[in-house]
């Protein structure tokens, strides 16, 4: 039964990859979702979480600092855009831009040249490796420690009064300032977080894979859209808490999808076309949604007459 | 979350479809960063050496290629996908050479791996030293003879004084090279002005203005100069001096003369590697890890005929391919 090995192993990669993934969903849950600010800073700050990890570990910062570090640089990248937008009035995909091209530059000074390698340096998966001697279990261990820990601070987050504030100008920017909220405040803060969040994904990816280089940020935003959308189409958003695990079990679902493209032994070639091709149906899943519970509901009108 | 499991019958469902494994044959995966004309013609290389020694693929082996086409999260996966199911794996570029490296170690695995196109596999963490791989990994790197390139400056103009060489800034690899090809061009007595490009936007100026300067031109490997070898095409053209390029595409798309890394060779020395480790039982860390030995002269005749330069008879001789 190999196939039922392959589904296996589909599943597994999908968990340990989606996980490490889920930060850089959730970094842009709020920014698109939470904020509704299209911000494309995301290719250029997941670029700059991997470059800071990486160059730190290879200068002998511990692990968890570079880490902790790489984080407070996303948050900085995030921050430089929506002042670029509330104050420069730059408009939001412009100022999403013109960051990332900057981050271009800076990463490449960060890192010193294209890639760099941490070789056998130790990582933040190093601990629980050392314990558990298997790599599936250990490292899955510490991504989700570090998912939850997330996911509890946002959820607390975003129930406090400044947390509500940045929830209320994505929802309606007017009606937030004619409650007082200075939302410019607000808007930098908001895609501040974000993009720790995106940066955090990054230094833990470069740190699973153990290496950096200058491509990693190449699609993401996609990626990332497409997961949110899985996620709330099949788990929900009722409520906050609900829509926070929901994109956090889209991107497991997303990597399980691009496993499956790959075990069926597309060509490469076409995997891009495949790729996008799954995106734009994933991203049209809410209007089948719609339609199909439309129809059901004319269903059970026309049972119940 | 019935939708979840209509979701997983699906996906069980889909891997049903794959086909079964024949396990009498040897695997031998390919992971291969992005599609690239050089990158193609290493990986045929390395299938055709296969091949001539008697691995055919679909007969005595399988052979699975995989591309990521950069992609980090795919790359990932496929690397994991390679090193679980391969008695052999080709990695193809240096981030797919580091992927599987990593992966095989993570997983605990000693499956032989291979790599090729890799500029510097020790700086890559890829291999402890060329001389003496360790581990399991082995391979071949693709470092240009910025040597014997530059020695083409004086044989082309012998009374060659200065040679201006133009890199895109933020290609460290294009940086490399260019700091090596100073010193070599200053070791045989040439005075050397480096001029830095941002985009192919500004190549025109830079080159124009470097060339009313200099007696030759130097351009190593550079991705974003090579996609607009036009450019220095027509500044060659109009201000008549030749330009010594980093690899043989680039003659073709208008550089006068190099002395290159073939592709295709360098994947052919890769797969001469694999048959040592499938065949003969070598274990890859008794393999050294090598560049090429011959390179391949590559001259653009008609080109240099046009701007008046004289090709020396014996570089014509020892010429692997002549653009007429």
């Amino acid at each position: 039964m190999d196939w039922l090995e392959d589904i296996l192993y589909i599943l597994k990669d999908a968990v340990e990859i989606g996980l490490i993934w889920s930060l850089l969903t959730l970094g842009i849950f709020i920014s698109f979702r939470v904020l509704d600010f299209a911000d494309l800073t995301a290719e250029g700050t997941i670029t700059m979480g991997s470059a800071i990890a990486t160059a730190l570990i290879l200068a002998n910062v511990p692990p968890f600092l570079a880490t902790v570090i790489a984080l407070l640089g996303g948050f900085a990248a995030g921050a430089v855009t929506g002042f670029l937008h509330t104050q420069l009035k730059i408009p939001a995909i412009l100022a999403g831009i013109i960051s990332m091209t900057g981050l271009y530059s800076i990463n490449l000074r960060i890192m010193g040249k294209a890639a760099i390698y941490l070789g056998d340096k130790a990582t933040i998966y190093s601990f629980f490796r050392s314990m558990i001697n298997a790599p599936f279990i250990s490292k899955t261990l510490t991504t989700f420690l570090v998912v939850i820990v997330i996911v509890l601070i946002m959820y607390w987050f975003f129930g406090t009064e400044i947390g509500m504030s940045i929830r209320a100008t994505g929802m309606n920017q007017k009606m937030a300032r004619a409650q007082g909220i200075n939302t410019k405040i607000m808007i930098i803060l908001g895609l501040a977080i974000s993009n720790a969040l995106i940066a955090l994904s990054g230094a833990l990816n470069a740190q699973s894979a153990k290496s950096a280089n200058m491509d990693i940020g190449r699609g993401t935003i996609v990626i990332g859209l497409a997961s949110i959308i899985i996620g709330e189409v099949i788990f929900g958003k009722r409520t906050f808490k609900n829509w926070l695990i929901s994109v956090i079990l889209g991107s497991i679902i997303y990597q399980a999808l691009v496993g499956v493209a790959i075990a069926l032994g597309l060509n490469h070639n076409d995997l891009k076309l495949l790729q996008a091709i799954l995106i734009a149906l994933i991203l049209s899943l809410p209007l089948f949604k719609k339609l199909y519970l439309q129809r059901k509901k004319k269903d059970e009108v026309v049972g119940g007459a | 979350m019935k939708k979840f499991f209509v979701l997983l019958l699906f996906l069980v469902a889909a891997l049903g479809l794959v086909g079964c494994k024949n396990d009498d044959l040897i695997q031998v995966g390919i992971l291969q960063y992005l599609t690239h004309n050089a990158l193609d013609e290493a990986r045929e290389g390395f299938i055709d050496a296969l091949e001539e020694a008697g691995f055919v693929d679909g007969e005595n082996i399988k052979i699975t290629i995989l591309n990521p086409e950069t992609d980090a999260s795919t790359m990932a996966k496929q690397a994991k996908d390679l090193v679980r199911k391969s008695d052999l794996i080709l990695a193809i570029a240096t981030p797919a050479a580091s992927a599987v490296v990593n992966e095989a170690k993570e997983q605990g695995l000693d499956v032989p791996i291979l790599f090729t196109a890799v500029t510097d596999p020790v700086d890559a963490e890829l291999i402890a030293s060329n001389e003496h791989p360790g581990g399991n990994v082995t391979g071949t790197n693709d470092m240009n003879p910025i040597h014997e390139q530059i020695s083409l400056v004086k044989q082309l103009v012998p009374d060659a004084e200065r040679l201006g060489i133009i890199y895109t800034a933020s290609e460290t690899n294009s940086e490399f090279q260019a700091n090596i090809a100073k010193s070599e061009a200053e070791a045989v007595g040439l005075e050397v002005m480096i001029r830095t490009i941002t985009s192919v936007n500004d190549l025109q100026q830079v080159a124009n203005a470097l060339a009313d300067d200099v007696d030759v031109l130097y351009i190593p490997t550079d991705n974003a100069i090579a996609g607009a070898m036009g450019i220095v095409k027509d500044v060659i053209a109009a201000k008549r001096i030749p330009a010594v390029v980093g690899e043989p595409n680039t003659v073709e798309e208008g550089g006068s003369i190099t002395y290159g890394v073939n592709y295709y060779d360098l994947g052919k020395l890769t797969g001469e590697m694999a048959v040592r480790i499938l065949k003969d039982n070598v274990s890859p860390k008794d393999i050294p890890s090598i560049g090429l030995s011959d390179f391949e002269l590559v001259i653009n005749k008609k080109q240099l005929d046009e701007i008046g330069i004289t090709i020396p008879q014996n570089l014509l001789d020892e010429a692997d391919r002549i653009i007429e």
